[in-house]
């Protein structure tokens, strides 16, 4: 039996699996679905910003704010944001952005909570992150 | 004498491995990379108060709990909202219920009549964020329109070109026109 389209078939499956991997570089502990807008910017430096994930918990539907890999309090986010930002050197810690990552059912409420957190540490840049309409 | 074991037949597969690439062309040119995107805004400082400012300078936005719009006192659909927003922005006819003009003198530009407009936002408690951000993109798209607008009388040239094409003196001077005033009442929930 000739063996020939073994490697072929080796490398389908290489690339099937290479094509359905997702890259993902923070770990989303809630499912949110984002809001979309079709007048959208994107952010050239990653490495200038933080992402603040809003969404509700499946079972018990309460508000749950991620930072990193744990679950904050939204009077703790301004401080944990400016620690981030002063970890950056001098000259870009104007630059920093707070990406707000946020379920588009989330109530106004949570979310101004948290821009009144971001202006009392002039954390004042903010992007609304949202999928593109097209 | 018959030989008893047959040979199987060779299929050909040199083909196989034109498939198998085509296939990793196809997948290669049609996934994207999942990219942040959003809507990019700057929060006002703590204290500001800028005084009063004249009623009809100000498109007032209220929304309620249930999503819906009140611009200016009339129930509005989302959709409808780019439009008036641009209508108010521009102020063309001089509108005596729409923003009063301001003679400046700008590079580029000349002296040219900018209207005073500011938008402002009030939301519910209650209402969702997907409205709040579906009606910031709508604000934002009128921006764009109206700067558009200002950038063909001038320059004969939409703004997104001059963007485009690094003309950044030209870009700077309709911003200046046209600056981007969407303010948002302090919360009072």
């Amino acid at each position: 039996m000739s063996t020939a389209s073994l490697p072929d078939i080796v490398f389908m499956l290489l690339f099937f699996f290479m094509v359905t991997t997702v890259i993902q570089d923070e770990k989303l502990m809630i499912e949110i679905e984002k809001p979309s807008a079709i007048q959208t910017e994107k952010i050239e430096q990653k490495d200038l910003t933080a992402s603040v994930i809003v969404g509700l918990n499946q079972e018990s539907r309460i508000p749950m704010i991620q930072f990193e890999d744990r679950f904050v309090e939204a009077e703790k986010l301004g401080n944990l944001l400016s620690e981030k930002r002063a970890m950056l050197p001098e000259n870009m810690q104007g630059k920093f952005i707070t990406i707000l990552k946020a379920d588009k059912e989330m109530p106004m409420e949570v979310i101004t909570k948290i821009k009144q957190q971001l202006r009392d540490f002039q954390l004042f840049k903010i992007q609304y992150a949202v999928n593109v309409k097209r | 004498m018959k030989s008893t074991n047959r040979q199987s037949p060779a299929i050909n597969a040199g083909s196989m491995a034109d498939i198998a690439f085509l296939l990793l062309v196809f997948f290669l040119v049609t996934t994207t990379v999942a990219k942040d995107e959003g809507l990019n805004r700057i929060l006002p400082p703590k204290s500001e108060d800028s005084g009063p400012i004249p009623q009809r300078n100000v498109l007032e936005i209220l929304v309620n709990k249930h999503n819906q719009l009140l611009v200016e006192g009339h129930f509005t659909e989302i959709e409808n909202l780019r439009a008036t927003a641009l209508e108010f922005i521009l102020n063309k006819e001089n509108e005596p219920n729409l923003p009063q003009k301001k003679i400046v003198t700008i590079d580029e530009l000349g002296t040219i009549a900018i209207s005073k407009q500011v938008i402002s936002i009030q939301n519910d408690a209650l209402t969702e964020y997907g409205t709040y951000v579906a009606i910031q993109d709508a604000l934002s798209g009128a921006y764009l329109d109206a700067r558009n607008q200002l950038a063909q009388e001038h320059f004969s040239k939409s703004y997104t070109k001059l963007i485009e094409e690094k003309e950044l003196d030209k870009v700077k001077a309709i911003r200046e026109a046209i600056p981007q005033r969407i303010s948002e009442a302090e919360p009072n929930f």
